[in-house]
């Protein structure tokens, strides 16, 4: 089973997917998204990557304790997020997003299942 | 040649980098070697980002002309950074013209 | 602040517009409503919003770090697209023509 068949059994889940390039082409889709509306949070997901892969490259280049001297905070590299909306919640790790209903889903399982699939994913910005 | 860009004036640093990694590929001007690998990671980052950003502004929008995005420009106090393709350039803003740096940033990654 | 008015009579210029603290539309001078709209120039205004916060945190955690000063605070963000650019400085913004763009008198004329 691919994680995101795996993603979609689990209770609350509402949409999962992957990414690819720029995030305006994915190889794998499954929930009640449109397709149009599954481009856009393909999209959004990549480009949110990006961003918090440069806050992580900032604290390990900026903060005096999470320098690679220092022994580093294990921010850097960046292997996901997640956005908490009032009822639903995006979660990406690596190239994957999950769309979690806030009530029914657990994000704990979540991502949970989507770290430790993707535990040895290579760099997903590259 | 990117060197030829510090014959611009205010043109302070300017840097080629590596677009898979951000490590430098060409550094010339006045940066510490550390500075240097901070600046092109920065620059790296900062590209996918607005890249990103442009990507979902034309879905949003349904207009072309956007994306892909060409560079960006940090305007800060006394200084100013400009990214284009997989170069980047720390300009003086007393003495620079930053139409100037950017065009003379895309010629330079036309070429390379 | 600028007048709206001047921005937007620059060459190139196919809008002038104004946005709030979080980047939310305010007021507009729209020269060419095929290329742009209310909605774009909202957009636009939260996208340079967020790369301000962004550019600013950089600038600070690389003064914090480095000799090189003169980024922080961060004034301006200047997105370069494929055909248009906007360059904002505070709370206003000019969307540009890339092939009539004059980054730096767009830039000057913000400061008002």
């Amino acid at each position: 089973m691919s994680l995101v068949s795996d993603l979609m059994d689990q209770p609350g889940v509402v949409a999962a997917g992957d990414f690819a390039y720029r995030g305006d082409q994915y190889y794998h889709h499954k929930g009640g998204l449109s397709a149009a509306d599954t481009r856009l949070i393909s999209s959004l997901c990549r480009s949110n990557a990006a961003a918090v892969r440069m806050e992580g490259d900032m604290l390990a280049m900026f903060s005096r304790v999470c320098q690679p001297s220092a022994g580093g905070c294990g921010f850097e590299p960046v292997k996901g997020w997640v956005m908490h909306g009032k009822s639903r919640s995006v979660c990406v790790i690596s190239n994957v997003y999950c769309v979690v209903d806030n009530e029914r889903g657990s994000l704990g399982n979540v991502l949970g299942m989507m770290r430790e699939r993707l535990a040895d994913a290579p760099d997903f910005l590259n | 040649m990117l060197k030829q860009l510090l014959d611009l004036k205010g043109v302070q640093a300017v840097a080629h980098f590596r677009e898979e990694s951000g490590e430098p590929w060409q550094v010339h001007g006045e940066l510490s070697d550390t500075d240097a690998r901070r600046l092109t990671r920065l620059a790296l980052d900062f590209k996918r980002m607005t890249q990103g950003h442009a990507d979902q502004l034309a879905l949003f929008v349904n207009q072309p002309g956007w994306t892909p995005a060409n560079g960006w420009i940090v305007h800060g106090d006394r200084r100013t950074v400009c990214g284009m393709s997989s170069m980047v350039a720390v300009v003086d803003n007393a003495e620079a013209n930053l139409t100037e740096v950017m065009k003379a940033l895309a010629q330079e990654s036309f070429f390379t | 602040m600028s007048d709206l008015k001047t921005l937007s009579s620059m060459p190139g210029t196919v809008a002038a517009f104004q946005f709030d603290e979080e980047g939310r539309f305010e007021d507009a001078v729209i020269t060419d409503d095929v290329v742009i709209d209310r909605d774009t120039l909202d957009l636009l205004g939260h996208l340079c919003v967020a790369n301000m916060a962004i550019g600013a945190m950089q600038a600070r955690g690389w003064e914090g770090m480095s000799d090189v000063k003169g980024f922080y605070p961060v004034q301006g963000f200047t997105f370069v697209g494929l055909d248009w650019s906007a360059v904002s400085r505070g709370h206003q913004g000019v969307v540009l023509s890339n092939d009539k763009a004059d980054f730096d008198a767009a830039y000057k004329a913000l400061a008002g």
